[in-house]
């Protein structure tokens, strides 16, 4: 039932969408050093502990060297919700607002 | 025997099958350049080799359409040359680690092995040897460097039948392999290190992007000016007039074979423009009106291509984007349609869903005119001033967005985020920048100057039968009455669907006011595409796709058209 749940919560919470989605936010406010990617501030270094999302993004975000453990560095964010930026290991990625908020890193 | 080249997209596939093989083909610093696969051939001692260009895949789990077309070619290969960017080693190594799972002999090309030293990064040859099991040429392809040990070590490649791994056992085998492997020297940040930063963070981003677009714009018409003012436009006009006017004479100045071949002359001067025959309008159409513009136009694409700066503008496109229903990756095809529609819409395959690709295709078709359609605005509408042609491209530009905006709220389905690889700036050779450029402009005269001369035999046989004259009575009350041109212009979009360039150039002898100009331009870009991207698009979208989209393209062409006519 689990799954079943997860995959049609959003037909039937009123306002359920991706992007706002309370379980997250209230799971993951701010706490101490952890904070989502579009948290963090431009410069700022850490370690991913925790993506939020399906198979399919963490198996996309995995194939790009995004995943728990790997250090990370956030290079810049565009205005208005726009993608970030990110440095991990040797390479640049970015990464759309939704997506880079599910991502959570703790910081130095 | 089949040797696969596979790898991560942007390590340099493509440039490793050129050197193989001697096929030209297009490859530019981003990822996603090769969207279908290309095969070609080699000597491997006495035996001939096929080998076959892979478009670029992270995983063996596929989440875009090429990286399918990846996996698909993988079950009939022999051998696989596993291409790794020697830069980023660790994430590579998970495709790397797939494919040794794999029955099937790999080998590894650790190519742009050139940049590790100056990126401080050491990487212990032998140790990786041992630690994979399979062997490892150093490689760097754009220069050619250890492409002899490469095809020499082909026949050495091995599969070590690995047992398969979860994703996070293979993850954690990786580290172990890098730990040993390698290891990063720190170094101080080069002056294009700095310039990558700069053009992602919004404001020097959006300067520095803003910057490109105006210079690229300018220098294009520079270019392609100058080069119809100083070298095409003489040569025309001094040296093919007078031979042309001599074979006029010699055909005794008139009559049906003299109007397909020279066309019509008029007070014994031609108008190579207006003239329509085989060897006046029929080369220099193709020659002197288009053929400047698509070289300056690719000279300019092929340099963004390369350096690396494509991606970045795809970052700081992102959120207009999104508004229209596509992400920011999409403007990648979008500007190859600036150059010509078929490539743009086989590029759109980069994109993740159903929906962006139908999306982005119907608003390239739509809204973004080829550089052969550009460069007879140019000429014709541009010679009535400057501000018609910006008529011309703001009325295109609002199109794209109010549509994909509709499109964006009435298309089902799901438009996935932007999540891209930003590679690094590179500076291109001279060399690789030209042979792009030559590869394009032959491909542009192998079938455009063929397309061109037929579609003028045609025009001028249709006139000559009545066919014309019949379509331009029949929809004349739409034309006329709605667009406001003459009856006579809707064989300019009959033969729109043969090549735009020609079927604007016949509205010339028409004696056109510049807003009808204007009105034709816009609905000559809108109302259909060529059959070049109409067979493209066919495949890729499939039927039902196809007719949706050609619903729109009629449906908008002919509102737009005629609000124009109204407002001008």
């Amino acid at each position: 039932m689990h799954w079943f749940m997860r995959r049609f919560r959003h037909r039937f919470i009123p306002g359920f969408k991706f992007g706002f989605m309370p379980g997250f936010r209230h799971r993951f406010a701010p706490s101490g050093k952890q904070v989502t990617l579009t948290q963090m501030q431009t410069g700022q270094r850490g370690r991913v502990v925790e993506i939020l999302g399906g198979r399919w993004i963490i198996s996309r975000l995995s194939a790009l060297g995004i995943r728990p453990g790997q250090r990370i560095t956030k290079l810049s964010a565009m205005f208005m919700r726009g993608p970030v930026t990110v440095q991990v290991g040797t390479a640049r990625v970015a990464i759309g607002f939704g997506m880079a908020n599910r991502i959570i890193v703790e910081l130095d | 025997m089949k040797i696969l080249l596979m790898g991560n997209p942007n390590v340099g596939k493509s440039v490793v099958f050129s050197r193989l093989t001697g096929v030209k083909v297009i490859a530019s610093n981003y990822a996603g350049t090769t969207v279908s696969y290309t095969r070609g051939s080699m000597k491997l001692g006495e035996e001939e080799a096929e080998v076959i260009d892979v478009p670029g895949t992270y995983t063996l789990e596929p989440t875009s359409e090429a990286e399918e077309i990846a996996l698909r070619m993988l079950e009939n290969g022999d051998t696989v040359i596993n291409v790794v960017d020697a830069t980023n080693l660790e994430r590579n190594l998970y495709l790397t680690l797939q494919l040794l799972e794999r029955n099937i002999p790999v080998i590894i090309a650790l190519n742009i092995w050139d940049d590790t030293k100056h990126r401080g990064i050491h990487i212990d040859l032998d140790k990786l040897r041992e630690m994979l099991g399979v062997p490892i040429v150093p490689t760097v392809a754009v220069t050619g460097e250890g492409i002899k040990e490469l095809v020499e070590n082909i026949p050495g490649a091995v599969s070590p039948n690995q047992s398969a791994l979860s994703r996070d056992e293979r993850w954690a085998a990786i580290g172990t392999i890098i730990g040993q492997v390698q290891h990063i020297t720190h170094r101080h940040h080069t002056w294009l290190e700095y310039l990558e930063d700069a053009s992602v963070k919004p404001l020097t981003g959006s300067i520095m992007a803003l910057a490109v677009l105006v210079g690229v714009f300018f220098s294009v018409r520079f270019i392609g000016e100058s080069l119809i003012n100083y070298v095409l436009d003489p040569l025309f006009n001094n040296l093919w007039a007078p031979v042309v006017m001599k074979l006029s004479y010699l055909m005794g100045g008139g009559g049906f074979l003299h109007d397909i071949v020279v066309g019509k002359v008029t007070g014994g001067e031609i108008n190579f423009v207006e003239s329509f025959g085989l060897m006046t309008s029929g080369l220099y159409v193709p020659f002197a009106m288009v053929l400047p513009y698509i070289i300056s136009f690719y000279l300019a694409l092929g340099l963004l291509e390369d350096t690396g700066y494509l991606p970045r503008l795809a970052v700081l496109m992102d959120n207009i984007m999104h508004r229209l229903g596509l992400h920011g990756y999409a403007i990648i095809p979008t500007l190859l349609g600036f150059g010509c529609n078929v490539p743009a819409i086989l590029a759109t395959r980069i994109l993740e869903s159903k929906r962006e690709r139908f999306i982005a295709a119907t608003l390239i078709s739509i809204a973004v005119p080829c550089a052969a359609l550009q460069a007879m605005i140019f000429g014709l509408v541009g010679a009535q001033g400057g501000q018609y042609v910006a008529i011309v491209y703001g009325t295109l530009l609002v199109v794209w967005v109010i549509l994909g905006f509709i499109l964006n709220r009435v298309v089902r389905g799901f438009s996935p985020e932007l999540l891209i690889e930003i590679p690094p700036y590179r500076l291109p050779p001279w060399q690789t920048v030209l042979q792009k450029l030559w590869m394009r402009v032959y491909g542009f005269l192998a079938e455009a100057v063929p397309i061109i001369l037929g579609a003028i035999l045609v025009i001028n046989i249709l006139y000559l039968v009545g066919v014309f004259d019949a379509i331009a009575n029949f929809t004349a009350p739409v034309v006329t009455g709605l667009l406001g041109l003459p009856k006579e212009s809707v064989t300019a979009l009959v033969i729109g669907f043969l090549r735009k360039d020609i079927a604007l150039g016949m509205l010339a002898p028409l004696a056109l006011s510049a807003k009808q100009l204007v009105v034709g331009s816009v609905v000559l870009a809108m109302f259909f595409p060529c059959i070049a991207t109409f067979v493209v698009f066919l495949r890729e979208l499939g039927v039902i796709n196809m007719l949706k989209s050609a619903g729109i393209m009629i449906s908008v062409a002919l509102v737009v058209g005629g609000l124009l006519n109204l407002i001008l």
